[in-house]
């Protein structure tokens, strides 16, 4: 068996006293300046036995080597019957992930339940500790008055005071009031909050300013390298801190910066978004005000800055719908519901107007409504955009983000019902419809089964990843010799859907069917979760 | 022969270890305290020590002091015809201590062990160790103040098996280390410091509370007048330590006053001084993984900590403490001597060996992924953890973010600031990375390896090509290049140096010009006595002025005593 005891040339059961010869001993002949390589290795094996002859002794409980008592305050039990109800900090009030997520709890709660003034309204809590200047001469007794300081701290009501002490914003303030405390001057204590503050400061998450948590993380040096703490992790924190404690500001001039700063500018002003996101959510005020361009961008910008703070409570005035509804709106990649009642309410007013100026112009010399014609085109033509890509966006989805239920039912089974539709529509219907329509109705299966294959393509395409089609593109390559019989076949494919409807829906059936074979591991997976499936 | 240097802010000495214990030099005026200060007289010669103190007040515009201060930045003070960096106006202060070393030893010296703050940077090291080179001699070895200080104290006490913390406030610096003595090791655990704090700050501290009362625009004072105030509030600051309350004769800005100050005004005025002290205390507290309960002893070294103030921030944050005052102004210079007598492998320090530690974290820049998948970078990624016992080694491996990345860069960074723009650059290394290569497979090892006298090494590895290339530090702009340090030798060796045997004639004068500047009322009498030196030192008779020298000595004792 080799422990460091051993390598060192001791017995298993040697102190530490005899460690320490060992070591002074073998140092002689790896001197640190003139062997620096063995110096390290027996450096380290003496720190190694050193930590193994404490953790052995501490096993042992007949012999308590460990003279200095150690006990760290345990928060955890304080805070749980301290707070009641008990917080659930892991889930967020109104949060972003989810948008039809069903948390409708708004408000940050201060750790107390007996604590009822909001952060930011109270008053600055002066200590009632005393002043450095009244304390003893340090000859006289300063042990008594440590071990005064240390039974009478309650992290508790220190956490709660500074937390307020910091929502206001002022890091001097802190600073000095983090000096001015006798119980931290205390080595042991200082150290015992300090390892209590950070488990603190996630659980609760009050809003602070991020200076005044870098001065509270200074006070206790939990801001270097080593102390242990995550960096990345501290940094989204007092990022969500900071953004949080601006939004509940009375004062916004502070936001009003940051926002002019964020990347994008949000360049409206606070107390406007504000207003735009609290209140009841009614379709047409919020369409009134979506009506300027500019706005759902600037709304879902100001969104975006708050969801990259990663900020989960938000102030109590806001509106989950309106939120929801901004976020869309704004979001240009996608097809939503708000964002294609935005533009039809947008067509409308246009509209409106168009034929407001048409009449008048009509009324006073006869000019055809051209304006209206032309907007209407574009009506017809933008809500065939959004309806394709509304399509498209719902289809290619990945199976895995499918919830179990009737929505997932009908994603999954759009596509062949629109091919099964195409194919009866043509097959069907010209049985019993007059003669001089049947033209009308073959474009149109034929167009649902064009749409239905190429839905299909897409959403096999997608969802299988990038790489699904990409012999396509090698194969064009020097081979695009072939492409006039390629065209030639494809024109021919064409007219055959346009004929024959059921060409398209087989294509379509093909895909779907492939795009089910790949994606069978998550179905099965779907499936599993769907309840009694 | 081998000498030990105290390269203080304030003060300097020089010892060496001789015949089994550290001995200190007196310099020409019998004193082991060598104030670090350079002046240059009106013909371009150079006077070093009290003299240059006292011309501070009288000449402010030629003298400079405090230059430790500036250590490690390009920072050129002018005196006289150039500007000097502050490498070479220790120079100038080193080849005065040497000067001194070798009329009491007889012999040349060749090599000397120089004690800096545990808290100095890699480049404040190497200005140190070119200080040594511009005065001509070999500086191999620099050791830690706090470190020296222990040393001499745990072997002249011979406390075996204790562990103990040594708090040195300097004049400039302060720097805390806890230490254990055992079987001749004497093992440093961890070190902390601020390279900012000292005695000159709490100077400031009255300077500015004195100027503010008395309604004083500190900055619009002549420098002379700012010296002579600085140099009599210093007095004030000492007496502090013994009397509850100080009284002083303000004359400055026109104003003539008398300004009164006691114990707890000076010491709300230190408060936030006070403050600053308690982070490297709880650091090296933590770093060392003890409480308070575990140390033996407290000792505080440095001229400074004499304060009451430093005594009783340290019973408050340690409970009740046994604390030793050594003599706090030559502890650090002893220890010097005793870790010269180390170097030499002197017979009688055969069985002590000192092992210190690292006292800054290195190591190099890296990005992170967060869980949101995004990739933050600006993240300092330690290697070699501050407090690890030096020398030490330490691998790492690195790889690139990107698959077939073509160049990796390695920057090198010194600090504790988890984020790297608040830590400090050394260095960077850009390394080609095989072709076509994913980047698991394209890893990068680094080595840093950082030995005995605080020099670090960089060594990175491409795995795949196995090819190694070494890092160079030395592009920082506060570093002098080898050619610099020949040209700028070459130029210090021609400047004139007061002789050592003038130097007490040249020291009387200053500070008989001090008092002529200070005082008001006895200047009619200080101008006779100036007048009649300067002609007995005429007369070059060695014998006349040496008596009239002391007796020109007592009489201004018995001014200076009587303000």
């Amino acid at each position: 068996m080799s422990t460091p005891l051993f390598q060192l040339g001791l017995d298993d059961d040697a102190d530490e006293r005899s460690v320490k010869r060992a070591y002074a001993r073998r140092l002689r002949e790896v001197r640190p300046d003139v062997d620096p390589a063995g110096f390290q290795h027996l450096n380290e094996l003496y720190h190694h036995a050193l930590e193994w002859v404490r953790q052995r002794d501490a096993y042992a409980p007949a012999e308590p080597v460990v003279s200095y008592a150690f006990t760290p305050i345990r928060f955890d039990e304080v805070a749980a019957e301290a707070s009641s109800p008990p917080l659930e900090p892991a889930q967020p009030a109104v949060s972003f992930a989810p948008p039809d997520a069903p948390t409708v709890q708004v408000a940050w709660t201060p750790p107390r339940a007996t604590d009822t003034g909001i952060p930011h309204e109270a008053p600055p809590v002066d200590v009632r500790w005393d002043t450095v200047s009244d304390h003893p001469a340090p000859q006289a007794t300063p042990t008594e008055h440590v071990a005064d300081a240390r039974s009478a701290f309650d992290f508790d009501a220190f956490f709660d005071t500074l937390v307020r002490q910091a929502a206001l914003g002022d890091a001097d303030a802190v600073r000095d009031w983090l000096h001015r405390q006798p119980p931290l001057w205390s080595l042991t204590t200082k150290a015992e909050a300090a390892q209590t503050l950070m488990p603190a400061l996630y659980r609760y998450a009050p809003p602070l300013p991020d200076r005044c948590l870098d001065a509270i993380l200074a006070f206790f040096d939990l801001d270097h390298v080593l102390s242990g703490q995550n960096a990345l992790q501290l940094n989204l924190l007092r990022r969500r801190l900071h953004v949080e404690w601006l939004l509940r500001q009375p004062d916004r001039r502070e936001l009003r910066i940051e926002l002019r700063h964020a990347q994008p500018p949000v360049n409206t002003e606070p107390a406007t978004l504000f207003a735009m996101l609290s209140g009841p959510f009614r379709w047409f005020a919020v369409l009134w005000k979506a009506l300027p361009p500019y706005q759902p961008s600037e709304m879902a910008n100001f969104l975006r800055w708050l969801e990259q703070a990663k900020v989960q409570s938000l102030p109590p005035a806001f509106d989950r719908r309106r939120i929801a509804f901004w976020r869309r709106a704004g979001d240009r990649s996608r097809v939503s519901l708000s964002r294609v009642t935005v533009v039809a309410a947008r067509f409308a007013a246009a509209m409106l107007l168009a034929t407001l100026i048409d009449v008048g112009l009509f009324l006073s010399g006869g000019v055809a409504p051209l304006m209206t014609l032309l907007l209407a085109y574009g009506c017809v033509g933008c809500v065939a955009y959004y309806t394709w890509m509304g399509l498209v966006q719902w289809q290619d989805r990945g199976q895995a983000d499918d919830a179990p239920g009737p929505a997932a039912w009908w994603r999954l089974g759009f596509i062949p019902l629109l091919a099964i539709a195409a194919v009866a529509l043509r097959r069907l219907v010209p049985l019993a419809v007059r003669e001089d329509l049947w033209p009308l109705v073959m474009i149109v299966s034929a167009g649902m089964a064009a749409a239905a294959a190429v839905l299909a393509f897409v959403r096999y395409r997608h969802r299988s990843g990038a790489g699904a089609f990409d012999w396509f593109g090698r194969f064009v390559g020097w081979r695009l010799i072939f492409l006039v019989p390629l065209v030639k076949l494809l024109v021919l494919a064409g007219v055959g859907i346009s004929r024959y409807a059921e060409i398209g829906a087989a294509i379509a059936l093909g895909f779907w069917l492939a795009d089910l074979w790949r994606q069978r591991a998550h179905l099965r997976a779907s499936l599993a979760r769907a309840p009694g499936g | 022969m081998i000498v030990g240097i105290d390269l203080g802010t304030t003060n300097s000495l020089i010892g060496a270890f001789i015949d089994g214990e550290p001995r200190l030099f007196p310099n020409a005026l019998g004193e082991l305290l060598t104030p670090s200060a350079v002046s240059v007289d009106e013909r371009g010669d150079f006077i070093l020590g009290q003299a240059a103190r006292d011309r501070l007040a009288t000449h402010p515009e030629r003298s400079v002091a405090t230059f430790k201060r500036w250590m490690g930045s390009a920072r050129e003070t002018r005196l006289g015809e150039r500007g000097f960096r502050p490498e070479e106006l220790s120079a100038l202060l080193l080849r005065s201590l040497l000067a001194d070393a070798e009329a009491a030893l007889g012999e040349k010296v060749e090599e000397a062990v120089i004690s800096v703050p545990a808290y100095f940077s890699d480049a404040q090291r190497k200005a140190t160790r070119a200080a040594g080179e511009l005065a001509g001699i070999r500086v191999e070895r620099l050791i830690n103040e706090p470190t020296a200080a222990a040393l001499a104290y745990g072997l002249q006490e011979r406390r075996e098996g204790s562990r103990f913390l040594v708090l040195d406030l300097g004049g400039g610096t302060f720097d805390v280390s806890i230490l254990e003595l055992f079987d001749g090791v004497v093992e440093v655990h961890a070190s902390a410091g601020d390279n900012f704090l000292g005695g000159e700050d709490f100077l400031d501290l009255l300077t500015g509370a004195c100027c503010a009362d008395l309604g004083i625009d500190e900055r619009a004072l002549a420098a002379a007048e700012l010296g002579q105030l600085r140099h009599r509030l210093d007095r004030v600051k000492r007496e502090l330590s013994a009397n509850a309350r100080v009284r002083l004769e303000v004359r400055a800005g026109g104003k003539e006053a008398p300004w009164e100050i006691d114990e707890q005004r000076f010491e709300r005025l230190a408060e936030p001084l006070i403050q600053r002290m308690r982070a490297p205390l709880e650091r090296a507290m933590r770093d060392a993984r003890l409480q308070p309960a575990q140390l033996d002893e407290i000792v505080l070294v440095g001229g400074a900590s004499r304060m009451p103030l430093v005594a009783r921030l340290v019973s408050r944050m340690f409970g009740r403490l046994p604390l030793r005052h050594v003599n706090p102004d030559e502890a650090i210079a002893r220890g010097a001597a005793v870790a010269a007598g180390l170097k030499a492998r002197d017979a009688r320090l055969e069985e002590v060996i000192l092992t210190d530690v690292c006292p800054y974290t290195l190591g190099t820049e890296v990005s992170r992924e967060g869980e949101d998948g995004e990739r933050r970078t600006g993240f300092f990624h330690p290697i070699i953890q501050r407090n690890s016992t030096v020398p030490v080694s330490r691998e790492d491996t690195f790889y690139p973010v990107h698959d077939n990345q073509a160049r990796l860069s390695i920057d090198v960074y010194q600090g504790e600031s988890p984020m790297v723009e608040r830590n400090v650059k050394l260095g960077e290394l850009l390394l080609d990375l095989p072709p076509r290569t994913p980047r698991h497979e394209n890893g990068v090892k680094v080595r840093f390896t950082y030995d005995v006298n605080g020099v670090l090494q960089v060594e990175a590895t491409v795995l795949a090509t196995g090819r190694t290339h070494e890092l160079v530090l030395e592009q920082n702009p506060g570093l002098l290049s080898a050619e610099e340090i020949r040209t700028r030798l070459a130029a210090l060796a021609d400047l004139k140096i007061h002789p050592r045997d003038k130097q007490e004639n040249v020291a009387l004068l200053a500070r008989a010009e001090r008092l002529y500047e200070e005082h008001l009322r006895e200047r009619q009498t200080l101008q006779q006595w100036i007048a009649d030196f300067q002609s007995v030192l005429a007369s070059q008779d060695e014998q006349r002025i040496g008596e009239h020298r002391r007796s020109l000595e007592a009489a201004l004792e018995r001014l200076e005593a009587s303000v």
